[in-house]
Parts: C-alpha cells; structure tokens; sequence
C-alpha cells in the first residue's frame, strides 16, 4: 500500500520538476496555465500522500485510535504503517502544514486595496519602476522615473503589458504556484518557468495592442537597463524576469494560436499528469469519509 | 476611455511641465481629436488627479499627487522593506547578468539602427 501510495507521488514530482519548458512556439497562455495546473496538481498530490500516511500512522497508536476513530474509514482497509514511515510523514506533514500557513498569511498581508478612480497611479519617484497590483479595479502603479525615460509608444507598451497582467489575473496563477511551492519547495523550478511564461503572455498581448513586436523588445530591453539597479523583488514588473528570453521571443515571429496540435499535445501531457497526481488524492478515501460524515 | 485617460495622465508625469491639451496631443503623436483630449483632461481634473491654471484660451494641466499615490508609495516601501527580508525566498527573480547586459545592449543598438 505505502509505493501505491508513493510511487505516483514521486512520479508527479519529477515529471513536475524536470518537464521541458513549454515549447517556443506555443502561446505563453497554455505554458502559464499547464503549469500552475502542474504544480497544483503535484503539491495537492504530495500533501494527500503525507497526509494519509500520517494520519494512518497516528491511528495506529493506541491513545490517539480513539481521537482518530472518525476517520478509521480512510485508513483501515490499509496494512499498519510502520513507524520508519510514519513518524517522519507525521513531521513533513506539520512542515509542510506551517508553511502553506506562512504562505497563506504572507499572500493575505501583500493584498492591499487601493483606491482610486484611474487605472494608473503615479508614484512620484525618480527610480524606474513598474508593476500591476491586482484589486477590483487593479491598478497600474509606476514612477514618474520610468514614465519620463519611455517614449509616448513605449508607455503604451508599459500600460498595455501590465493591463495584461490585471485582465488575465496572473497573480493568480503565481499564488497558487507560491502556495504550491511553500508544500513542495521542490516545484520552485515550475514557479521560476510559470512567472517567465506569464510576463511573456503579457509581452505577447502587449505587442498585439501596440502591432509591433519591436517595440516591444526595445520597451523591455530599455525597462530592464533601468531598473537593473532596483532590489528584484516578486511583483509583476515590466523589465524584470527573464528579459533576454523574452526578448528573444519577441524577435521572433508571433507564436501560434492557441489550438493547433501542439497545444492538444500539451494539452494531453498535462491533463495525463493531474491523472497521475490525482491518483494519489485516493479519491475513493474522499468519498468514504463524506459517507461518513453524512452518516450514509 | 480609461486606457486613453492612462495615457494622458502618463504623458502630464512625463512631460515634467504644465501642458495644454494641444500640448498633450502633440506630444502623444497620435491621431487623437483635440475635444477628445480636452474631454480626458476635464475628466481627470474632475477626479482630482489633475491640477490646471488659465493659460491663455487654455487650461494647463499637471499631475497632482493623490491619496491613493500616497497609498502606493507607502506599498512601495513596504516592498522595498519585505525584499530584504524574502530575498532567500525570492531567488525566482532572476538578475541581469553583465553578459545578459551586453547582449541587450547589442539588440537595442540593432533596433535602434534600423529605420
């Protein structure tokens, strides 16, 4: 029972980790949203496997069996844990457990509303610097520096990349990608690859309102020239995460629709590895213990 | 029409001086109306972004600093406060490298040499 239980884990894990970098020419939107389903897909995975080797194991010792006599359905078909096993699934669970918390409360405190009737907000700063905050409405905040070092049509790049971000929710996707990654820090590798795709997603839609991949290229190159004195941090920047890359693909010419063969391919690839990663969910286990509950 | 307010208000930080909605229209290059451009600038007025003064037959306007700017500036510090602290954690940012640097240089001198 426990490689029935681990094996896909483990098998999740790697292919989560070590899996190409969505293809060149596919859109950016399939990449981002393959892989926050990805890393989902993997961390729900991983924390479901612990999960039910720890309780489990903690069932399985006499003074905690009557606590834990309510979930009895979701662990007595299975043969004793032993506790080699059990005990540090006991610990990475309260590890793992802490740090979605952490991460949790960190993403709740970083969310501050902003109020006001424009879209853009000035802040008045010589420093260059961009970023969208996510709200109803977002908004777009940017220093006055970095408004007076663009051009007219590349200011229009700057609003039109980080209206991306906003229309799009990228936030989103880099919040579950930071939750998943406070569970399995080993699904940073698929966060570093999902923040490079959805700035690209936002080049992508910027050079589409602007019509000139260019422009867009030299917008970011001179955003990123700017601002590579600034401390990096993790927000949603113009000229911030993997510039040469995107750069790169902007000279490039525009990547495909988003249905051609490659994205089914894609398409298929990801939604095999949610099976595997869902597997290890025991979804059978969830359906008991809702019996349960609801006293069925 | 936000996304043109946007640009407007981009345009009056910019500029650094007071403009008039001819100015504004000539320093956008666009095929912007001229009413259409006084309508924006009469509207973020309205809103308190903007401040204005006779000048002429015209207003021109500049930038006021706002409360909620005042909000995103204190945002601002506080992101600059909590990245020395996350900058473990924040390793997903990557750095210019100075080669990285030098090849960008490169392509922007190629865009900019072309037509």
């Amino acid at each position: 029972m426990i490689p029935a239980l681990v094996l896909p884990a483990l098998a999740a894990l790697v292919v989560g980790t070590v899996a190409a970098p969505p293809h060149r020419r596919l859109h950016p939107s399939i990449g981002a949203r393959a892989l926050a389903l990805v890393a989902a897909s993997v961390a729900l995975g991983t924390f479901a496997a612990v999960a039910t080797l720890a309780v489990g194991f903690l069932s399985s010792v006499p003074r905690l069996s009557e606590y834990l006599s309510w979930c009895t359905r979701l662990t007595r078909t299975h043969d004793s844990i032993p506790t080699v096993i059990g005990l540090p699934a006991v610990l990475v669970l309260a590890t793992m457990t802490g740090a979605l918390i952490r991460a949790g409360g960190r993403a709740r405190r970083s969310r501050a509303p902003l109020r006001s009737p424009a879209e853009l907000l000035v802040v008045d700063d010589g420093r260059p610097d961009a970023y969208a905050v996510p709200g109803r409405p977002g908004h777009i905040v940017v220093t006055a520096g970095m408004l007076r070092l663009l051009e007219p049509a590349e200011r229009e790049v700057l609003l039109a990349h980080e209206r991306s971000h906003l229309r799009h929710g990228h936030h989103r996707y880099l919040a579950v990608a930071a939750l998943a990654t406070a569970v399995v820090p080993l699904l940073g590798v698929v966060t570093r690859r999902l923040r490079l795709a959805v700035e690209r997603w936002a080049d992508e839609d910027a050079a589409a309102a602007v019509e000139d991949r260019e422009l867009v290229a030299r917008t970011i190159i001179r955003a990123a020239l700017a601002t590579r004195d600034l401390e990096a941090r993790p927000s949603l920047g113009l000229g911030r995460v993997g510039v040469p890359a995107r750069v790169e693909a902007l000279l490039d010419p525009a990547p495909v629709a988003l249905f051609g063969p490659p994205s089914l391919a894609v398409g298929a690839g990801v939604a095999g590895l949610a099976i595997v990663a869902g597997s290890v969910l025991q979804v059978h286990h969830l359906f008991a213990f809702a019996a349960h509950v609801c006293g069925v | 029409m936000g996304e043109l307010e946007s640009a407007v208000l981009a345009q009056l930080w910019a500029a650094g001086e007071p403009l008039t909605p001819a100015g504004v229209r000539d320093a956008l290059g666009d095929e912007l109306a001229y009413t259409t451009v006084m309508t924006i600038l009469a509207r973020l007025w309205e809103k308190g972004l903007l401040k204005r003064q006779r000048q002429g037959r015209a207003f021109a306007y500049w930038p006021s600093v706002s409360e909620a700017e005042l909000a995103a500036r204190r945002m601002r510090a506080m992101l600059d406060r909590t990245t020395d602290r996350e900058k473990a954690l924040a390793s997903f940012v990557d750095e210019l490298s100075v080669r990285d640097e030098r090849a960008l240089r490169r392509i922007l001198g190629r865009l900019d040499a072309k037509p």
